[in-house]
This record gives C-alpha cells, structure tokens and sequence, in this order.
C-alpha cells in the first residue's frame, strides 16, 4: 500500500506523527531514506508493484499457453508471491523477538510454507510455447518491462549489498556496534548455564543456537522428477509444522529471555534501521530512476489483470 | 587444494545446512539431470564459460554439492564444490524469484534476488560466498 498523497502532504505541512504515517523528523515522510520500517518493502521497494507485475506477467503466460493448448498452468492456478523485498526491511532478529511461548513452539525453525502445484513442462512443443508465451507476456506488459523488474533487483542487490558490507564484511562502528550487542547475550547466557561449545569462542552459534534439530511434522512431499517430453503437474504441498527439539526449544526460550533481559531487539533494530536508511541514501538517484518506471509497469500490469 | 576446497564445502554444508531456513528441499536435486540450464531450472556457474553449471528444481543448502561439468558428451561430478564457489546464476523457474543467501553468523543472512527472465547474472554480494537458495521469497 503506498502513502496517500493526502497523509504525505499533512506529514510536510505539519510535521506531526500521526500513527506511523510520518517521520518525527523535519524531512517528510516520503523522503527514501526516511520512510519508517514497516513502509519500506513497497514504499522504498517496490514489493508490492514488483509482485503484481511479476503475478501479471505469469497470468499473461499461463492464458497464452491455455489459448495454445496447454491449460495446465491455468488449471494449477496462478499463484501472487507478495513481499518480494521484504527481507531488506530493518527489524529485530526473530529470535530476540519471540515471547517464551513462541520460543518453545519453534525453536530454531519455522514452519514450511504450502506450496501450490508446479507445472514442469519438459515436452519441446510446451517448451517453445512457453518462450514464445514468454515473450508475448513481456510485449503485453511493455518493451522495458524485463528491463524494469531487473532493475528492481538490482537495485534490491544494492541496497543488500551496501548493508552486508557495513554490517558483516567490515570492522567499521556499525559493525562492531552488531557485535557488541551480542556479548550481554551470550553473558547472560552464561549465567543461565550454557558453554560455548570451545572455550573463549564468542557468538551464539558457539552455545548451539541456531541450530534445528527438530523436525517437520507429516510425511516429505514427493518430488518426482519430471520426465522429458511429458507435462507433470506436481500436487500441492500442504504446511508443515516444525517440532522443536526439546534441548532446541529450551536455548530458544533462554536466548528469547536474554535478549528481553539486555534490550537486545530494540537496540538492534534501531541500528539495522540506520544502516538500511544510510543504505538507501546512497542509491536514492537509481531509486529517483527506477520509481517512475515501476509505477507505470504495476498500472499497466493492474490494467492487465483487472485489479 | 582441491581436496582441501571440497572437504572444507562438506563441512560448510552440513553446518549451513542445519541453519538454513526450513523451506521444501530435496535431496539430490540435479534439476533434470540433463546438461545445461532447462527450463524449470536454477541454474548456477562456476565462471564466465558454460562449462561448470549446477542447476536444481527446489530450495536447497549449496554444502556438499560440486558443480558438475561437460566433457566430450559426458556429464560428470566435477571436483568444484558449489557452495562459496558459484559466480552466475540463472533463473528459469517458471513462477518465481530466486533469493541466494549467505549466512554471516550470529542469526545473520543477507539475501540477493534473481528474476526468474531467463537471464544470466552476476552474483554480487553472493559471489563465491553462496550458502543457499530459496524460490519464491525469504
């Protein structure tokens, strides 16, 4: 959902936060770099323009190939894949998150999402069909289209990339800053009981965390190979749950524990949101670039489809 | 070196592997077992050429497997292992964006994403450093 123009124009006029929908800073909301966390995937990102894009452009194809003979996409269904960029919006860990009760229930996992059916076509006529539909959906949707939805990433990349390198790969402020915030946890973590697994080694895989050794619960979804000059549809694949070890769940809660104890999610996320924001600053001319063109993309995309 | 490079991706994997996202995998995934990227496929090189490609069908850790290569018609397990080794990738799944992950440590992932256009790309912040693949979203 994008910022209305009306709650943008307030956020300038006035400057007054109201309800997440402005800054507390003089610069307006809708400034890239200063666009609150929770707007960030589509307001910076683009995500949800990205997916209904990238959703119009498989519908285009599945019609295309149902018109020349092969309705098993259609028939499968057209799945929306939301949230495409969602990873690179700032927030605290999960498991700093987590109240004790999440903690247990799932451990170091997660549930594995259902999976709708998957046409895999490996006859040549549904291959050609395929590229030719391919290509049909692009000209549809617009000659840059392609081009476009490269970019988005690439500019995602970008964005990844620039944290990655302050965060991870580097020794600046920022960097020691993230792993200074580790160290109450992991003390904490000590006076709980646990050991690094060797002495003197410090970060949280050191004292197992992280680490699954449960399992998902029901039977592994069979994946047949598909077989060369046939269609296959592969059936959906519902949820499944993951089950926690139990010695899992228990350093899961005590992690979770810790970091209520030592502020750990607070901290982190304001300084994940400060990295990410200096990150965006950085590629705000792409970004000037890469707007325009995306939101022409996703209205002629949702012209396409009806939306 | 070799020897060393291979050992070293096993016990990569196994470690990554036990930290990845929980997302479908499978087993042995050589996508069609067929040389060079199909369609339907997640295709990852070695380097520029064309000659060391692994590709697969679903989610999967990159320890423990190699790239495999093309060699006067045979199809063969070469000694590259995948995993902190792969430049390129190709996205030809037939619905959705691949995310490419490496895993820092401490909880930490950063992801790269790949349309799946068909096109060949580099692998930025992944390069040589690829832990994991995930289709449809992270």
């Amino acid at each position: 959902m994008r910022v209305p123009a009306l709650v943008r124009a307030l956020c300038v006029v006035t400057g007054v936060v109201v309800a997440g929908g402005c800054t507390s800073d003089a610069e307006p909301a809708h400034t890239p770099s200063r666009v609150p966390a929770e707007r960030m995937s589509d307001d910076v990102f683009h995500s949800d323009e990205i997916s209904l894009i990238e959703y119009t452009k498989n519908k285009l194809i599945a019609d295309c190939l149902e018109r020349n003979g092969y309705p098993e996409k259609n028939q499968a269904g057209v799945q929306e894949h939301p949230g495409t960029f969602d990873y690179l919006v700032p927030k605290a860990s999960d498991w700093a998150t987590r109240s004790d009760e999440q903690a247990r229930l799932l451990g170091f996992g997660e549930n594995s999402p259902a999976e709708a059916a998957r046409v895999m076509g490996l006859e040549e006529g549904y291959t050609k069909a395929s590229d030719d539909c391919r290509a049909e959906a692009a000209a549809e949707l617009g000659p840059d289209s392609v081009e476009t939805v490269s970019q988005a990433s690439e500019f995602a990349n970008s964005i990844a990339s620039e944290i990655a390198a302050v965060l991870y790969d580097g020794d600046g402020a920022e960097a020691k800053e993230l792993t200074s915030l580790y160290v109450p946890v992991m003390d904490c973590l000590e006076t709980k009981g646990y050991r690094p697994s060797q002495q003197g080694e410090r970060n949280l895989e050191a004292y197992g965390a992280f680490e699954k050794k449960g399992r998902l619960e029901g039977p592994e979804p069979a994946r047949p190979a598909p077989a060369s000059g046939r269609i296959t549809v592969l059936p959906p694949v519902p949820e499944r749950r993951y089950v926690p070890a139990p010695e899992e769940a228990e350093l899961a809660v005590s992690l979770a524990q810790c970091a209520r104890q030592t502020g750990f999610a607070d901290k982190e996320f304001a300084l994940r949101l400060r990295v990410t924001r200096a990150a965006i600053g950085k590629y705000e001319a792409e970004l000037t670039e890469l707007t325009p063109k995306v939101e022409a993309l996703a209205k002629r995309a949702a012209k396409l489809v009806g939306q | 070196m070799r020897r060393l490079k291979a050992a070293m991706a096993v016990l990569l994997g196994a470690v990554t592997l036990l930290l990845a996202p929980v997302g479908v995998a499978s087993a042995d995934d050589n996508g069609n077992g067929l040389p060079l990227c199909s369609p339907e496929e997640i295709c990852f090189w070695y380097n520029e050429s064309n000659i060391l490609e692994k590709q697969f069908y679903w989610n999967s850790g990159h320890g423990g497997y190699n790239f495999m290569g093309v060699s006067n018609g045979n199809y063969y397990v070469s000694d590259e292992p995948l995993q902190n080794n792969a430049r390129d990738i190709t996205n030809k799944d037939s619905e959705c964006t691949v995310f490419v992950g490496i895993w820092h440590g401490n909880g930490n992932w950063t992801w790269e994403s790949f349309p799946n256009d068909q096109n060949r790309y580099f692998l930025r912040t992944v390069n040589n450093r690829n832990d994991y693949h995930q289709r449809c979203g992270v």
